[in-house]
This record gives C-alpha cells, sequence and structure tokens, in this order.
C-alpha cells in the first residue's frame, strides 16, 4: 500500500516537476532580489487531514502580510500539514508532515526547485551542516522502532542515508558536527536527547530529561539548554515540566530545574543571558544563569501555538484562533509586555522564521 | 383467526385516524414497529422515502438520501465516513432512529451513515424538526428512521438482487419472509463491496487510493399473535439488526492514507404488545452494542478498540379517553457502558419520563403537548416541551406549527476521552435548543405542495479546542442560529398507461455562528433535488438531479467548497411479472455529466459511473 503510495507521489513529482523545469532552464537573467530576500516567513500547517499548509510573508517593518507566497508563485500547493521550514542563504527547505515531503525553493522568489518525498515518512524538523540537511522522521507514528534522522545532501536534493533514532525525534539543532535530537515521543511521551555525529552518522549517546522535551537552544557558553512539558494528564501518569543544561563536552546535564507536577511549559526561546517560555496562556522571562519557575508573567491572557522572540527583541506568537479558520501572528513588546500589532496569516501559524 | 387479525386492522385504522390528518401512507395490514413517528409528529413533516426509490440506489443510506432529501452529507468520500447536517445543524444533531430507538454512537453522539444500509428495511422515513422529547438526546436538527413491519397472512416469498457497478462494486442483498395468520418471521441479508478506486477528475494520475470498502448487513424479525380475543390483543415482536463493517479510509487529494476501519453493531429488540380499544400497553426490551476497531496503519495489527453496550427497557402506556382525545406515558430506563483504547470504562444511567397529550378539537383541527424529563447520571439534563398543530383550514389545505426544546447530551466521548493530545470534560453541560417551525401543505388527488419556514437557536455547543496547555478538550462554547425556508412538490400524472412521477425540494438554510456573525462550515445556503420517474407497463425510468450550492470549510468563511449540480439517469424493464413472481434488471449511470464535485474539501467524488442489478421476486 505504502509502495503504491510513493509511486504516487514520484508520478505527482514528476508531473509537477515537468512545469517548474521550464522555468528552471530560462536563460539566467541578471541578479535581482526577489520580494522575499528579506523579512519573515510564517508556516501555516493547514486544516488537518485534509487541505494543504502555506507559507507566509512579513515584510522587514513586520506590518504586510503576502499570503501563501508558495502557491502564488508556483501555482501548486505545499502538500498536508506544513511543520517546518529550514533555510541557507539562497535556499529554503519547506517539510510538510503528513504529505511526506520536502519542497525546496529559491529563497528570495519562492521559486520551486524540487520536491522530495523519497526517503521521507513523517518529517518534522531540519538542521543544516555544510552540505547536508538532517531531517527528522517519526516514520509510522504507530510504530515506535521506525524513527529516524534521513540524511539529504544539499547537492543533489536526495536523501542518501539513514541514522536510527528513539521513539519520537522532534525539534533538531547541531554544534560543531555533532546533532542533538529532542525526543518528545510523537504521539506518546519520550524522555532524551540523542547526540549524533554528523561524521560517522550514528547515536553517540543519548541524555535523559524531563519527559516530553519540547525545545532544545544553546545558550550564549554553548551548552544545550532543553526545555521538557512532561507527561499531560491523560498518560495516567503525569509529570511536571522540566529546565536542563546540558553540558555539550561532556553530553551530561548539569543543572535540573522542576516544575510542579501539574505545570507543562512550552516553547523555549533563549536570548542571551535571558530565558523565555510560556505556560498556561502566559509568557514568563527568567535567566539561564538563575533559572526560576516562580518569574512573573510578562504576558498574559494569551493563546499561542507557538512563539519566538524576533532578532530585534520583538514576541512573535502563533494564534491558531478555533483552528479551523485563519490565525495571526500576534507581535509583543517583551519589555513592557504590550501588543504592538496583530497580523493575519494563513490556518494553524506554526512558527515565524526570520529571512537572514 | 381472520376475524382476530381483522380486529388488529381495525384498532390499528382506529389508531392512525384519531391520529391522522395528514394524508400518510400507512397500509392498514401493516404492523408499524414506531407507531409513535406517524402518531406523535403533529405539526412535523415526514417524508417517506419509498421502496422504489431505495431499490435503485447502491444500498448506503448516504446515497439514498443524498439524491432524495434535502439533508447535506459531509462525506468522506463513498464509503467512508459520512454525516448528515440537518437544517444547519452538526452530524450530532440529526438523530437515527432503529424501529423506534434512537441508535446514534453512545461514543460520538452520530451516526455514519456508510454504516447504515438501507436495503431489507420496510420503511425509510426523513422528519424534519425537533423530536428529542419521543426521541432523545440529538433530535434536533431532524431524525432519519429505518422501521421493520410485521405482517400477517402474506405467505412465503423471498426477494434476491445481485448487482455489479463501477471499480469492481458488487451488492448482493436476500430477503425471505414468511407469515400465517399468527406467525411472521423474515430474514435478510444486504452486502456490498467496493475497491473503490475511481480516477480523481481533472488529475493526471490520482485516484482514490486506500478506499476499500465491504460491508454486511442482516436482518432478523418476528412477529407472534399471542392471544387474540375480544377487544384484547397480546403480540409478541423481535428485531434483530447485525452490521459487519471493513473499510479503509481513503486519503485526500493533499493527504495520502494507510488508515482501516472496523464497525461491529448488533441492536436487538424485544416488544410485547398489548393492544386494546381503550388501552394499549407495550413493553420493549433492548440490547444495543457498538464496536470500532481503527487501525492507524492497515499493514499493521495494532489497533485503537472503542465500544458502548446498551441495555433499555421502556413501557409506553396510551389511553385514548375517547376517539378523540388520547394520552400516552412512555417511561424508559438505560444502562450504558463504555470503553476502549482511548476513554475511560465507564456507565451511565440514565431514566426518562414522557408525556405526550393529544387531541382532535375538531375534524379540522388536531393538537398536541408533548414533555419530557431525563435523569442523567452526572449531568443535568432540561425539562423539554413541545407542542404542535395541524390545522386543516379549507379543502386540501393544512396549516402546521411545531415548537419544541431538544437538547443533546455529551458523548462519552465528550465527557470521559483520555487519548494523546485530548482529554474529556465530565463537567459539560448539555446542548440545548429553541425551535419553532410553521407550515402550509396542500394535498390535492395526485398534487401535494408543502412550504414550511423553521427557527432554530442552539446554545452551549459542545466544540473541542486546545486549552491552555494545548490539549484538545470540549467546552460548551459556540451559540447558533437557524433559520430557513423548505419547499417540496410531489405531482402524479397518468396519461393511459403512462404514468410520471415528479418530486422537487428545496431547502434555504442560513445557519451562523452568533459570536461571529458567519455561516457555519458544510452548510449550503442552497440545496435542491429534483426527480422525475416514467413507468410505462414493464419499463421504468428515472432521472435524479441534485443541486447543492457552495459551502465554506473555515469557521471565518474564508476557503470553500464549490457548489455543484449532479445528475442520476436509471432504467428498469421486467422481464418476467407473473403472479408472485418478478425478475427485474436495472440498469443506473451515476453522475451523468461527469461533474467534477466535492462535499468534503480534497476528497473528491466518482466521476460518471455505472451500476447494473439484478432483482428476483418470487
Amino acid at each position: 500500500m505504502k509502495h503504491s503510495f510513493y509511486t504516487l507521489c514520484i508520478a505527482v513529482l514528476l508531473l509537477f516537476s515537468c512545469n517548474t523545469d521550464d522555468d528552471l532552464f530560462i536563460p539566467a537573467t541578471p541578479e535581482v532580489e526577489g520580494p522575499y530576500a528579506t523579512g519573515f516567513l510564517v508556516t501555516n500547517e493547514g486544516p488537518f487531514s485534509n487541505g494543504f499548509g502555506t507559507v507566509d510573508h512579513i515584510d522587514e517593518n513586520l506590518t504586510t502580510v503576502t499570503s501563501s507566497i508558495y502557491q502564488a508563485v508556483n501555482n501548486d500547493n505545499l502538500g498536508n500539514i506544513v511543520q517546518s521550514l529550514t533555510m541557507t542563504d539562497d535556499t529554503v527547505y519547506v517539510i510538510t508532515n503528513v504529505s511526506s515531503r520536502i519542497t525546496v525553493v529559491e529563497k528570495d522568489t519562492f521559486e520551486e526547485i524540487i520536491q522530495i518525498t523519497e526517503g521521507l515518512n513523517n518529517p518534522r524538523n531540519m538542521v543544516i551542516i555544510g552540505d547536508n540537511g538532517y531531517v527528522t522522521n517519526w516514520g509510522d507514528p504507530a510504530i515506535a522502532t521506525d524513527d529516524y534522522v534521513a540524511v539529504l545532501d544539499l547537492n543533489t536534493n536526495e536523501i542518501v542515508s539513514t541514522i536510527a533514532v528513539a521513539e519520537g525525534p522532534e525539534e533538531i539543532v547541531a554544534k560543531d558536527g555533532v546533532i542533538y535530537v529532542a525526543h518528545q515521543g510523537g504521539f506518546g511521551v519520550n524522555n532524551i536527547v540523542s547526540v549524533i555525529s554528523s561524521e560517522q552518522e550514528n547515536v553517540v549517546t543519548t541524555i535523559e530529561v524531563g519527559d516530553v522535551p519540547n525545545s532544545l537552544q544553546f545558550d550564549t557558553a554553548g551548552r544545550l539548554v532543553v526545555l521538557a512539558s512532561g507527561a499531560p494528564a491523560f498518560t495516567g501518569n503525569e509529570t511536571g515540566g522540566q529546565f536542563t543544561i546540558i553540558d555539550t563536552d561532556t553530553n551530561t546535564a548539569v543543572e535540573t530545574v522542576l516544575f510542579t507536577n501539574t505545570e507543562h511549559p512550552n516553547f523555549l526561546n533563549v536570548v542571551g543571558d535571558d530565558v523565555f517560555y510560556y505556560l498556561g496562556g502566559a509568557v514568563y522571562k527568567t535567566t539561564v544563569a538563575d533559572f526560576t519557575t516562580t518569574s512573573t508573567a510578562i504576558i498574559s491572557g494569551s493563546f499561542f501555538y507557538n512563539m519566538t522572540i524576533l532578532s530585534d527583541g520583538t514576541l512573535a506568537g502563533c494564534n491558531a484562533a478555533d483552528f479551523a479558520s485563519n490565525g495571526t501572528v500576534e507581535l509583543y513588546d517583551t519589555t513592557t509586555g504590550t501588543l504592538l500589532n496583530t497580523l493575519n496569516v494563513g490556518i494553524v501559524p506554526g512558527n515565524v522564521y526570520e529571512i537572514n | 383467526m381472520k376475524h382476530r387479525f381483522l380486529f388488529i386492522v381495525v384498532v390499528l385504522c382506529a389508531l392512525t385516524t384519531v391520529a391522522q390528518i395528514d394524508t400518510l401512507q400507512v397500509l392498514p395490514e401493516v404492523i408499524l414497529s414506531d407507531v409513535k413517528l406517524q402518531n406523535h409528529s403533529v405539526g412535523i413533516a415526514l417524508n417517506k422515502i419509498s421502496d422504489s426509490t431505495i431499490q435503485r440506489s447502491r444500498t448506503a443510506l448516504t446515497e439514498v438520501l443524498r439524491a432524495n432529501s434535502t439533508i447535506y452529507f459531509r462525506e468522506n468520500g463513498p464509503g467512508g465516513v459520512a454525516s448528515a447536517s440537518f437544517r444547519g445543524t452538526n452530524a450530532a444533531q440529526t438523530a437515527v432512529v432503529w424501529n423506534g430507538i434512537n441508535i446514534n454512537s453512545q461514543l460520538t453522539g452520530q451516526s455514519d451513515f456508510n454504516t447504515l444500509l438501507s436495503k431489507n428495511y420496510d420503511q425509510l422515513d426523513v422528519r424534519a424538526g425537533g423530536g428529542s422529547i419521543i426521541y432523545g438526546s440529538g433530535a434536533v436538527g431532524g431524525s432519519v428512521h429505518l422501521g421493520n413491519d410485521i405482517r400477517f397472512n402474506k405467505g412465503l416469498n423471498t426477494t434476491v438482487t445481485a448487482g455489479y457497478g463501477s471499480f469492481d462494486t458488487q451488492i448482493a442483498t436476500a430477503k425471505t419472509q414468511f407469515s400465517n395468520t399468527n406467525f411472521y418471521i423474515d430474514a435478510g441479508l444486504d452486502y456490498q463491496r467496493s475497491e473503490n478506486d475511481f480516477d480523481y477528475l481533472d488529475t493526471e494520475n490520482q485516484f482514490n487510493e486506500n478506499g476499500q470498502y465491504d460491508n454486511l448487513n442482516a436482518i432478523f424479525n418476528m412477529g407472534y399473535l399471542l392471544k387474540n380475543k375480544g377487544n384484547r390483543t397480546h403480540l409478541l415482536k423481535l428485531h434483530h439488526n447485525t452490521y459487519v463493517g471493513n473499510r479503509n479510509f481513503s486519503g485526500t487529494l493533499t493527504a495520502p492514507s494507510n488508515d482501516g476501519y472496523e464497525d461491529r453493531n448488533t441492536r436487538t429488540l424485544a416488544v410485547w404488545e398489548n393492544l386494546g380499544t381503550r388501552f394499549n400497553g407495550k413493553l420493549r426490551a433492548a440490547h444495543i452494542f457498538e464496536q470500532f476497531r481503527y487501525f492507524a496503519n492497515n499493514q499493521t495489527d495494532d489497533n485503537d478498540l472503542g465500544k458502548s453496550i446498551r441495555y433499555l427497557a421502556n413501557y409506553e402506556a396510551t389511553y385514548k379517553l375517547d376517539r378523540k382525545k388520547e394520552l400516552t406515558v412512555i417511561g424508559e430506563v438505560n444502562h450504558i457502558s463504555a470503553a476502549g483504547a482511548s476513554i475511560v470504562a465507564t456507565t451511565r444511567n440514565q431514566g426518562s419520563l414522557v408525556a405526550l397529550w393529544k387531541q382532535q378539537l375538531t375534524h379540522k383541527f388536531t393538537y398536541e403537548f408533548q414533555a419530557r424529563q431525563e435523569l442523567v447520571e452526572g449531568f443535568d439534563s432540561p425539562f423539554l416541551l413541545g407542542a404542535g398543530f395541524d390545522y386543516a383550514f379549507a379543502k386540501a389545505y393544512t396549516l402546521t406549527f411545531n415548537g419544541s426544546k431538544n437538547y443533546r447530551i455529551p458523548t462519552f466521548n465528550d465527557a470521559y476521552w483520555s487519548g494523546p493530545g485530548a482529554v474529556g470534560n465530565p463537567d459539560l453541560k448539555p446542548e440545548t435548543s429553541l425551535q419553532a417551525e410553521i407550515g402550509l401543505k396542500r394535498t390535492h388527488k395526485n398534487l401535494t405542495l408543502g412550504l414550511r419556514g423553521f427557527y432554530i437557536n442552539t446554545d452551549d455547543l459542545i466544540q473541542w479546542q486546545p486549552n491552555l496547555s494545548g490539549i484538545w478538550s470540549p467546552i460548551n462554547i459556540a451559540d447558533t442560529e437557524h433559520y430557513g425556508i423548505e419547499w417540496e412538490l410531489d405531482y402524479t400524472a397518468s396519461i393511459g398507461n403512462h404514468k410520471v412521477t415528479t418530486t422537487a425540494q428545496y431547502a434555504y438554510t442560513k445557519a451562523e455562528d452568533v459570536a461571529r456573525g458567519k455561516q457555519l462550515i458544510y452548510v449550503p445556503a442552497h440545496k435542491a433535488i429534483l426527480s422525475i420517474a416514467h413507468n410505462y407497463g414493464r419499463l421504468s425510468s428515472y432521472v435524479q438531479t441534485s443541486f447543492v450550492d457552495r459551502v465554506f470549510t473555515t469557521t471565518d468563511n474564508t476557503a470553500q467548497v464549490d457548489g455543484y449540480a449532479i445528475a442520476n439517469l436509471g432504467t428498469s424493464y421486467d422481464i418476467l411479472h407473473k403472479q408472485g413472481t418478478k425478475l427485474q434488471v436495472m440498469a443506473r449511470v451515476n453522475n451523468l455529466f461527469n461533474t467534477n464535485y466535492q462535499t468534503v474539501a480534497f476528497r473528491p467524488n466518482p466521476g460518471r459511473n455505472f451500476l447494473l442489478q439484478t432483482t428476483i421476486t418470487f
């Protein structure tokens, strides 16, 4: 059954790439920066189970949204559930989860280069080291043992190898050729970070963190900061959130801060010495060095599906509303906690990315 | 014996005369499984789907009702999950009633109309409007009724149908029944399977992958005249239904699927009827079982199971004060247990008391009052009141009115779900609705015309939303307002040996979320159907057309599925037509103009397709 689906995907791929090939072979025109060379990109998951996700563009001033830019440029859609995107200097890789597809586009124009489907199975997030992309894949969500990190050759746009990992790999980051994967656990619960050598293409070690590690970033000292939300009540074994700092030289947890059993924090953002996280409709700010779960909320009464602190310090919160209509990106001043602007984006906005 | 049988007929006739001003077809020799339907729908429109109409379509109720009623079906492709939207209400606000018992799933509160097979039932009725007082939770927008009759003195007869259609669709139906003066028995099978791998129109290589289904519906009914002496008759009845369905859920234009799904449902109902000239008592006991297995990957045996078992006992007493006044009291108890992979194993007891007062004031004016109080463990169920009248104010014209309060209690999923990313909410309140409708009906000779206006106001609609921790959970959040117009025409003309029957229906539905002021998703503002059938001797032909307006697919009305018009065409010929024996061949073309249409976004429907059937009756 799966095979016939892949055959279909390839068939569709061939079909669509015929159209784009025409564009690709137009004689090179003088280098002009396309409309999307600067500003921000928003991934919108799109409606669950039917329909497709989109990518919106927001201008540098965070005022004007251009909707569904991939569709507008390519007269095609990105597929079902746009999970994340990753960019290099000139290329954007948009990962579509249910459609198991990576759509490769020119960064400044969003013109499609190719669609990759072979070798992907429920892809989630990608990190780039040199000429390779590393993509977390759930595999079949019902099977705990088929999860992997796919290695994408960015020159050939082919998956060249896979690295088997534990259940539910989600966020992925890298430093000095070493890859760190947070195992959120897919539809279940997991509590580890996998450390992968990009050279050896194998798992060097796993580090235990809190249940359901949802975000991981490096601090200014190069240590890995992990936020786990804890196991939710419906698992029958509820655990609280956990903040963990990992020394990447020894791959051990050097600091752990526990939340109470019913607190499930999310959306870690490390900005300089500060840490922002989201819990129960409020945004909290504390510090890496002296992480506390008892700081005062800087923003409350919000309803975020994700949040990102942009480089100018603005907080971009994705509000998916009722998940069945267009969402918004809410921009907040993190110093004063005031709402600066609300931008209308697509259905179920999942993240905001700064074009750099 | 004959006399005794006649007696029942007289009793039933008397009942229906008392009850009816509407000219509904009630065959006097037929003992209906749910007399309430005809008897307690004062001011409400009932629309009977004829047997010949049912025989024309493939068996899924979705297909029959989509072409023959103004109900909108949100169907995930042929064979997939299909839910009904009646007057703009949601899937859990349409009740399916089997032999008088509401059989909506205890888990989801809905009925999947692709798991209900239409053949082998004797009655298929569509009742528009509120019916919670007599049919319980969920009969808000309307209800669909399936009934098996008992008929004595009919001897032995059997009908067998075999059919083959596009996408390797195979159909087999058989029903045999036997009755003498005091005993009735029937058994029937209704089976269909399909590869269902139709091409998606206007795409190059895409087709309906993973859409295979097969399902079997078996029925068994018995009636026994226990005692039929003087002015008292005792009758025992048994109705049974088993449904076994296996299907894969097809993908969409943008998302593949390898899901699988199994349904196993059984329903058994035993009735003791004690009928007299002034007093009728009916004792019912029922066992209703539903079970599904969901396979996230149909190549593996891993699955999630959910099931519920329901025991029901019900006593219905009708006392006729005189020929024109009757009081009915119904007491019912239910014991329901549910369990599953994602549901906390739990039980729920509920009891209800219903009182119905009906009076024919003059030969032109009949009114009815209805009341219901239900007690449900863990929930405060509202007190329901309803009233209706039929007023035949002029020759051939009837003015009808009905107003009622209706409700839907939170389902087991709503209250006790506990699965990945979602959790139920035991603190929910029932949804309630206040509704009214007024209608005008003209019945004259071979022409029936109906025009109705309705208004529904629902409060505390249950919707699933992520809470602040990102866990999906149901809350009483939305209020909606619905109003609209329904118009219908039935016309039969005979010229010589030619007979032409025309049915036309149109519904205008405005259904808005009160807070947003936007049309609810998957509610078309306009739906119309038109069927014309022609019969000449052994040859019959028909054309069915339906027009459905666009529907919005997002709550802010920014995305839509386009409207469509489709036509089906069919013909049948009786090769053999003798006393008691009939051999008929039928051919049908669905979607004659090869229209590319969707009822749910990104789920295409088949283009032009064919069905051949042969039926033998002996």
